[in-house]
């Protein structure tokens, strides 16, 4: 029992004449195979549509069912898909599904359920749908085979279906009504997950019960899930140690109050974010790269990620989170003073003054911001700091030169394949778009990626971002500062939560209960 | 006395407009394209243009103002961009979980002030009332998210007295009916279930009613004293009605009444004070709803939740301008004079 109230309970129940009045606790499990979890939580809404938002996507991902999925070193693996083939050209895929998957009411899952999420995605316009821009149209060609027809050649297009969960039509279309089923799919499911939706209080808590039928039944998973709204850090671990929680996400400073507590694992993973100062190349004061390079050159990487992320943080090693594969070989982003200086002289930038803004809702940013003014100030380079919010910067990304000197940010990719950045953040079409940070434009790069994304082959398609990413770190476009780590508290009688081999760090479907 | 009730709707009415119009161009004013938040990350030119239409956005200025009122007007508050439902059909799911806890907080409040008031007043400087104004002082000027996180230590973690957070334990289930739910555990007819809500509502209510109840409980008190210097107060104590009785048959009505304004606008803070503290202890309402949606940039949920908030500070105030007329025979004289 997770609380006691012997003071209260009990006089309130004589009150009131209740019984048991005292007993409510939160089921925390127990060994034995078949208890519940319960995971302090964002919570969010339940429409797969949304779920490029990860409070969103981590009960997606347990009440739908995707067609591929991505393990941890970032290989595609086969879900509802049993194989797919991309056409040479990279302007189609073909998948086939599995013919034993079921939806959580017993209907069957047919190729039609792909086209009708596909189509509905695309309509709905939010969300997943910026993955799916070059979806065109996609085809039954038998209940277990669906066509997928490309707007342009994108051999990549397999990974983004990693965050486009089925749905079962015929349900949803009994609730379209005139938004496509947005307002029914916030708060019911229509999938065929290893879990199905048992209650959902909007905003406070999600109940999921194991569907014991699901096509990859697995022996250890609870039988019930439950997430609990738990928006602050201190909540979350107050609930842990209170037995109201089993697992919840915690700031390295709140995990270590569970360091020495011996019903609790602190799992540490390192996040698919990288943070990042990026330059506005475009700027006439930074369109010399010398100038770029020596503002690089100029950061305390290592006292940054030593006193600011708390030692278990990277230094970045290029321009892109290190989680990725299809990375060159790139040093470390170093701290070099002198290097930094003698660039400075060699353009010819002397009194050099520039705007960095940032956002005020992260400390990190903060001090990272801070650190920045700092350590250019020791080389001769005034910084002036503005506070910014996240849409006003975007909106600043329409022109060049409305674009800040310099911005600091977290970045990630929603699926894990070089070219989701590549595409969205280097490449010179993405410039006033609000994606590509550092307005940069290099032809070469343009080709690079345009061609990496037509190439089914994935060691050709390889060498390709490689090659882009040699060329986007030698531009310096952006101060590669870190990749962070992210850390959950977890209860101990509780596996696969943080340390499983999914891409995400937190899978649902991989937790297993001790015993 | 009706010229004062149409006056006083037409003022209440001409504020409420006011802070919608505050509200649309404060929208106008945040710095970044709605359109393109609303559409998300490596959203399309062409989705952006799609959410552009959608939201009106196309429309010159004044239009969409317009719009924008007739669209209030209806109900229509907007949609949102994180649960992509229409905002007034949030609010209205998660209205009564915060009026539930408004009302305990604001009950515990009052009640805990004019007790204390009593205690006090008859006592004046005594130990029990220094100690208490004290006390008073010191939980007006506690920052409420200190006293939260202190009171789920405390209580919840160390003691495990009452529930950290949420609204009810996770091996219990209630079907949501009103929305409000000690309501609908009772129409359930499920007694452990409500106890177990009421639980769950202590201490976020206990940490919204402390600073209500120690402001309410000081100008009671100071209303109670001077009372008790009246020549009335004398002249019931000459012809031998108790003290006791002086007190609850005559001095706490007079010295109510400049509290029932105060209690007003604490209703009004109260509700804005759910934003920290339904945030913290997990729970849901337009609070946890109004700060998911900022950290969300979901500026349509923002505004909306803003602007019912406001909204009912104003009613609230009107009701308490009304309460008023029929409590004080001085204001209502005073009205009926003007009229």
């Amino acid at each position: 029992m997770p609380y006691r109230s012997p003071l209260i309970a009990l006089p309130l129940a004589a009150a009131l004449a209740i019984a048991g009045c005292a007993s409510g606790g939160s089921a925390t499990t127990t060994a034995g195979g078949t208890g519940d979890l319960v995971f302090g939580f964002a919570i969010g809404t339940l429409d797969p549509v949304l779920a490029d938002q990860t409070q969103n996507s981590v009960p997606d991902n347990a009440l739908y069912d995707t067609l591929v999925d991505y393990t941890r070193d970032g290989k595609l693996q086969p879900r509802l898909a049993t194989k797919w083939t991309v056409a040479p050209d990279a302007t189609s895929v073909t998948f086939t599904l599995r013919d034993d998957v079921t939806f959580a009411d017993g209907t069957p899952l047919r190729a039609a359920d792909v086209v009708y999420t596909l189509d509905r995605t695309r309509k709905v316009g939010t969300g997943v749908a910026s993955l799916i821009n070059d979806y065109k149209s996609a085809t039954a060609v038998s209940d277990t085979e669906v066509k997928i027809d490309l707007t342009r050649p994108n051999a990549v297009f397999v990974g983004a279906l990693s965050k486009v969960f089925i749905l079962n039509s015929a349900l949803v279309k009994q609730h379209e009504g005139t938004d496509s089923g947005q307002a029914w799919l916030a708060a019911n499911a229509a999938g065929s997950g290893a879990y199905a939706l048992e209650s959902l209080r909007q905003g406070t808590e999600i109940r999921m019960k194991l569907r014991p039928e699901h096509w990859a039944k697995q022996d250890g998973r609870p039988a019930r899930i439950v997430l609990s709204n738990v928006a602050d850090g201190a909540t979350a671990r107050n609930g842990l140690l209170a037995g109201q929680y089993d697992a919840a996400i915690q700031s390295k400073d709140d995990a270590a109050t569970f360091a020495n507590n011996p019903g609790f694992r602190v799992v540490q993973r390192a996040s698919s974010a990288q943070n990042y100062f990026f330059i506005n190349t475009k700027s006439p004061k930074l369109s010399d790269v010398r100038v770029r390079q020596a503002l690089a050159y100029a950061f305390d990487y290592q006292g940054f990620v030593t006193n600011v992320e708390g030692g278990s943080a990277k230094v970045a090693t290029g321009p892109l989170p290190a989680t990725l594969s299809c990375r060159p070989e790139l040093p470390a982003s170093a701290q070099d003073p002198a290097r930094a200086k003698q660039l400075l002289a060699e353009a010819g930038a002397t009194g050099l003054s520039l705007v960095a803004e940032y956002q005020t809702w992260n400390p990190a940013h903060i001090q990272a911001a801070t650190l920045l003014k700092s350590n250019l100030a020791d080389i001769g380079v005034t910084l002036d700091l503005k506070q910014i919010t996240y849409p006003a910067y975007i909106a600043q990304l329409a022109k060049p030169e409305t674009t800040p000197d310099l911005f600091y940010m977290s970045d990630f990719p929603l699926y894990p394949d070089a070219g989701t950045i590549l595409a969205r953040t280097y490449t010179s079409e993405m410039i006033g778009r609000g994606s590509n940070f550092g307005n940069y434009g290099d032809p070469e790069v343009d080709g690079l990626v345009a061609n990496a994304l037509a190439t089914p082959d994935e060691a050709a398609r390889c060498a390709l971002y490689e090659q882009a990413q040699t060329k986007i770190a030698a531009a310096q476009v952006s101060i590669n500062v870190s990749n962070p780590t992210d850390t959950l508290v977890v209860r101990d009688g509780f596996t696969g939560l943080g340390d499983s081999n999914s891409h995400d760090m937190i899978n649902l479907l991989d937790v297993r209960v001790a015993g | 006395m009706r010229r004062f009730l149409l006056g006083r709707t037409l003022s209440t009415a001409v504020t409420l407009v006011g802070l919608a119009t505050a509200v649309f161009f404060l929208m106008k004013l945040l710095p970044g394209d709605q359109a393109t938040m609303a559409a998300g990350r490596n959203a399309s030119p062409e989705q952006i243009a799609l959410f552009r239409e959608r939201l009106g956005l196309d429309e010159p200025l004044p239009v969409q103002y317009l719009s924008y009122l007739g669209r209030l007007l209806h109900g229509d508050f907007g949609q949102s961009a994180v649960t992509l439902q229409p905002v007034v059909t949030d609010l209205r799911n998660l209205m009564p979980s915060t009026v539930e806890l408004v009302v305990v907080a604001t009950v515990l409040s009052i009640a805990g002030a004019v007790l204390l008031a009593l205690v006090t007043a008859t006592r004046a400087q005594g130990r029990a009332d220094t100690a208490l104004r004290v006390a008073a002082v010191a939980a007006g000027g506690i920052p409420v998210f200190w006293l939260a996180f202190l009171l789920q230590w405390l209580v919840g973690t160390e003691l495990r007295w009452l529930p950290v957070a949420g609204q009810l334990s996770t091996d219990t289930v209630v079907p949501v009916r009103t929305g409000f739910v000690t309501a609908d555990a009772l129409l359930a007819g499920d007694p452990a279930a409500f106890g177990d809500a009421l639980l769950h509502l202590v201490l976020p209510a206990i940490v919204l009613a402390l600073p209500a109840a120690a402001g309410l409980f000081r100008t009671l008190r100071a209303s109670m004293l001077s009372a008790l210097e009246s020549d009335y107060v004398a002249v019931a104590r000459a012809k031998g009605v108790s003290m006791r009785g002086v007190v609850t048959g005559h001095v706490l009505r007079n010295a109510a009444i400049p509290s029932v304004s105060l209690a007003g606008l604490q209703i009004g803070w109260t509700f804005a004070g759910v934003v920290l503290v339904e945030s913290v202890f997990g729970r849901q309402g337009i609070g946890s709803y109004l700060t998911t949606a900022v950290t969300q940039k979901d500026t349509q949920a923002v505004f909306g939740a803003v602007l019912l908030i406001g909204a009912i500070t104003v009613l609230v105030n009107f009701a308490v301008d009304c309460a008023q007329l029929g409590l004080d025979p001085r204001v209502r004289r005073a009205q009926l004079a003007a009229a």
